[in-house]
């Protein structure tokens, strides 16, 4: 029954997903296209972004690991502060990373190079790959590290042995997220990478609006999906962990730890910090200025750029489409099985700039209105990510409590009332929070809709006005957004951390 | 009762056929992000004169992408103009059957008959510009021939032309001096070149934060950094081989439902009131012989003017992906 609910769940999600895909395909793929994909030119993105992309996790997991083995020891400023780093791959904007890093690497020939690429993908997929070995080193089993230690084990072999396979659900998924986010890269690539580290992402929007080859975009978007789905399926899954132990680290390690978690916090924040700054500065006359702030907000500008319209617009749709997608993602985990969990992942690989164009179409063949078609397409790419935030609480749920409720006669109601949601709550509200940040920021499928005279919204807005060269004015706009999410960010973090 | 029933129904029959009288027709403009600038200007204006609603959608990157969207609107279309039409992107729209043949009367009124760029009339032409590569003086000396461009290493910014019109006009223009030996000419550029952009806002956002002292882009540039920073901050360049003029055209769309207000719109672009807005807004030549600004006697003008051959524009697919083949 249960597996069964878990199954018609992830259909409907798969048809909402991929209906619109399908559809558009029909419409416009030809086999004609088919020699547009099977040339020299595919193989080449493929063996340039697989470079990159391992590239990216290799370095982005040396990092994690001394990051977050501080980050599971310490509660303090710098931990506090190494955490709030989560919202950097899923909210700031890609663009404003690519110039901060571009500005970085200026003068030392490493710009637009191999380099840059990894670096900045790096810089913005580490905090995910540290959220997750620290919050699985934060379940390790102290007692077998502790019996490993007075038989004689060095901390080598302690780490190798003991700890690593116990965190490697944590890696594997972490590595997981981080691969397929740089196999994706759009934004990052375009802004610092050289054309040979194309992605599929990026030759996907070329033949979407520079070739006008629907074909070969859609053999793109499969051939992306498939690669993404082998990794996946290759990747173990579920290897159980233990649960709430800590474990302890030598002076010596913490000093080398708390240093290493200083740079990266540094490194981390810094560039966030940098592309603030720019909207208080002006670099011509070389003053403190804030009239980029004022600006924005007067009604002539928003006459020409509806910036509030476009975050009120943002706050609503985030609002919706997070409230769905975490209730459609708690659902889902109540019921969850190793299906949905491999189809949930799968579906991160799906493409952002493809999709907007589906759900586009789905306007002009159905006439379905854009509201719902832009809160749809966010839901689509967002579950898998609300799903991923709330899999180790769902998984570690004690379901013993549960059964003796059943044998106290509780109904499903009642369950969920008084046993599920006050002991899930937090979890399930700092999902809500996050998700609703990453909605607020989103960039691809509005801007790929292309539906700023119907519903303005802020990322789009914010890109709008880059565009116009009011580059200072776009910096205002970004550091008002990035205030908003930061806020919501850290309330959200504040009820998690109320939960432990 | 039913006296007053009656007045009511009457009347809800007189609101219902005054408020069907009073609906305007909408005519809506597709065309790419650089002609925002109509919606404050044109928009009021073209309202006012023909008693309508005007929508212009300027939130495309470029030409090819206005293009694809009107291609899978192509049997619903929303659009009854667009408006960006280079003779690359004609050629597409003109296979994909999205636009319909107009001959404005006010076409005579163009200053030089070389800028009708197509003798159907699917496209009727608005503004000119020569494409050139932008410099900082200070920085960049004695630019002469083309090669110039590729003496010193990663000094120039260029944009892509598998995302950007202007990229591929700046191919084609490698196309008409090099003929043959294209290629070899991209060879050296991408030597010379620190990044390649995928339009011309982002690589003009490098241009400007230093990160290059070149960029491919357009002669009227410094006519645009006189009018806001009051000096020819940057200069145009334009080798002594040829320049190279980018035109662009607005068509009607096939599917139009409003077709006679679509041809006014036509005629109004070949309009003193239309063609004043150019200069200054669109930084590119009107098509019409209007009084210019003063900022645009800093505009360059190429003396010897290029064309590439017309299998080129035709095939410019075939040579965009040898182009990718020297850049992968």
């Amino acid at each position: 029954m249960r597996k069964n609910t878990g199954s018609i769940l992830i259909f409907i999600y798969c048809t909402l997903s991929l209906t619109p895909l399908v559809i558009f395909a029909v419409d416009f793929f030809t086999i004609t296209g088919i020699p547009g994909i099977l040339k020299y030119r595919t193989l080449l993105i493929l063996k340039n972004t697989l470079i990159q992309s391992l590239l990216s996790v290799f370095f982005a997991f040396m990092i994690s690991i001394p990051v977050s083995v501080y980050l599971s020891n310490k509660n303090n400023i710098l931990t506090k502060l190494a955490d709030l780093t989560i919202f950097i791959p899923f909210f700031f904007p890609p663009v404003s990373a690519g110039i901060a890093i571009s500005l970085l690497l200026k003068n030392t020939g490493l710009n637009y190079t191999l380099f840059a690429v990894v670096l900045a993908h790096v810089f913005y997929n580490t905090p995910i790959m540290v959220k997750y070995i620290s919050e699985s080193l934060k379940t390790l089993d102290k007692e077998a590290l502790s019996a490993a230690r007075m038989d004689g084990a060095n901390e080598i072999e302690i780490f190798t042995r003991i700890t690593l396979p116990q965190i490697s659900d944590g890696i594997f998924k972490g590595g997981f997220l981080v691969f397929t986010y740089c196999f994706v890269s759009f934004a990052v690539i375009l802004s610092v990478g050289p054309i040979k580290y194309s992605t599929f992402e990026t030759a996907i929007a070329g033949a979407l609006s520079g070739s006008i080859d629907l074909s070969r975009a859609i053999g793109y978007v499969i051939l992306q999906f498939i690669i993404i789905g082998i990794v996946n399926f290759l990747l173990p899954h579920d290897t159980g962990t233990c649960r709430s132990y800590s474990q302890t680290i030598s002076n010596k390690q913490h000093t080398i730890c708390k240093l290493l978690t200083l740079v990266f916090v540094f490194f981390e924040i810094g560039i966030v910090i940098y592309s603030i700054a720019f909207s208080f500065f002006d670099p011509v006359l070389k003053i403190f200025d804030p009239s980029p702030f004022i600006k924005i907000l007067t009604p002539g500008f928003n006459k020409t750029f509806p910036v509030v319209k476009g975050i009120i617009n943002s706050l609503i749709i985030s609002g919706l489409s997070a409230l769905i997608t975490t209730s459609f993602a708690y659902i889902l985990l109540t019921v969850r099985n190793n299906t949905t969990d491999k189809i949930i992942l799968l579906s991160i690989g799906i493409s952002g700039a493809m999709t907007g164009v589906t759900y586009y179409y789905m306007n002009v063949k159905f006439g379905i209105p854009f509201f719902i078609l832009l809160i749809a397409g966010i839901i689509s790419i967002t579950l898998p990510i609300a799903y991923s935030f709330m899999y180790d609480n769902f998984k570690h749920f004690d379901s013993d409590i549960i059964d003796t409720a059943k044998i106290d006669g509780a109904n499903r109601i009642d369950i969920f009332r008084f046993i599920k949601f006050p002991l899930l709550k937090t979890t399930v509200v700092g999902t809500f929070l996050q998700l609703f940040t990453i909605a607020f920021g989103e960039f691809t499928i509005s801007f790929t809709m292309k539906i700023q005279n119907y519903i303005p919204v802020a990322s789009v807005i914010n890109y709008n006005i880059g565009l116009k060269r009011l580059f200072r004015e776009s910096a205002a706009m970004s550091s008002i957004n990035i205030l908003i999410v930061l806020t919501i960010f850290t309330f959200s973090n504040i009820i998690t951390r109320n939960k432990d | 009762m039913y006296k007053n029933l009656i007045i009511l129904t009457i009347a809800v029959i007189i609101i219902c056929g005054c408020s069907k009288k009073q609906q305007k027709e909408t005519l809506t403009i597709y065309s790419y992000s650089s002609m925002g600038w109509m919606n404050q200007t044109i928009k009021p204006l073209f309202e006012n004169k023909y008693n309508c609603t005007l929508i212009i959608d300027t939130n495309f990157t470029d030409t090819g992408d206005m293009l694809s969207r009107s291609i899978i609107e192509k049997n619903k279309p929303k659009a009854d103009i667009i408006i960006g039409l280079t003779p690359s992107t004609l050629i597409k729209a003109k296979k994909e059957n999205l636009l319909q043949q107009y001959k404005s009367p006010n076409i005579s009124r163009i200053k030089d008959t070389k800028l009708i760029f197509d003798d159907k009339y699917y496209t009727t032409p608005y503004d000119y510009a020569a494409i050139a590569v932008i410099y900082d003086p200070e920085k960049i000396k004695d630019l002469n021939s083309f090669s110039d461009l590729w003496r010193e290493k990663k000094k120039l910014i260029l944009i892509d032309p598998r995302s950007s019109s202007t990229g591929v006009d700046f191919l084609l223009w490698t196309t008409a001096i090099y003929k043959e030996s294209w290629k070899d000419a991209w060879k050296n550029l991408k030597e010379a070149s620190l990044t390649v952009t995928p339009g011309w806002s982002e690589a003009f956002a490098k241009f400007e934060a230093g990160e290059a002292p070149m960029m491919v882009s357009y002669a009227t540039d410094p006519a645009y950094s006189f009018e806001y920073y009051g000096t020819s901050k940057y200069k145009a360049f334009i080798p002594e081989e040829g320049g190279f003029i980018q035109i662009e055209g607005a068509s009607i769309t096939n599917g139009t439902k409003h077709k006679k207000l679509a041809e006014n719109f036509i005629d109004y672009m070949l309009s003193d009131e239309f063609q004043d807005f150019i200069p200054t807004n669109q930084w590119m030549f009107p098509v019409l012989n209007i009084e210019l600004p003063k900022s645009f006697d800093y505009a360059v003008k190429p003396e010897k003017i290029l064309q590439p051959d017309i299998n080129t524009i035709t095939n410019i697919d075939k040579y965009i992906e040898e182009w990718e083949k020297i850049f992968y």
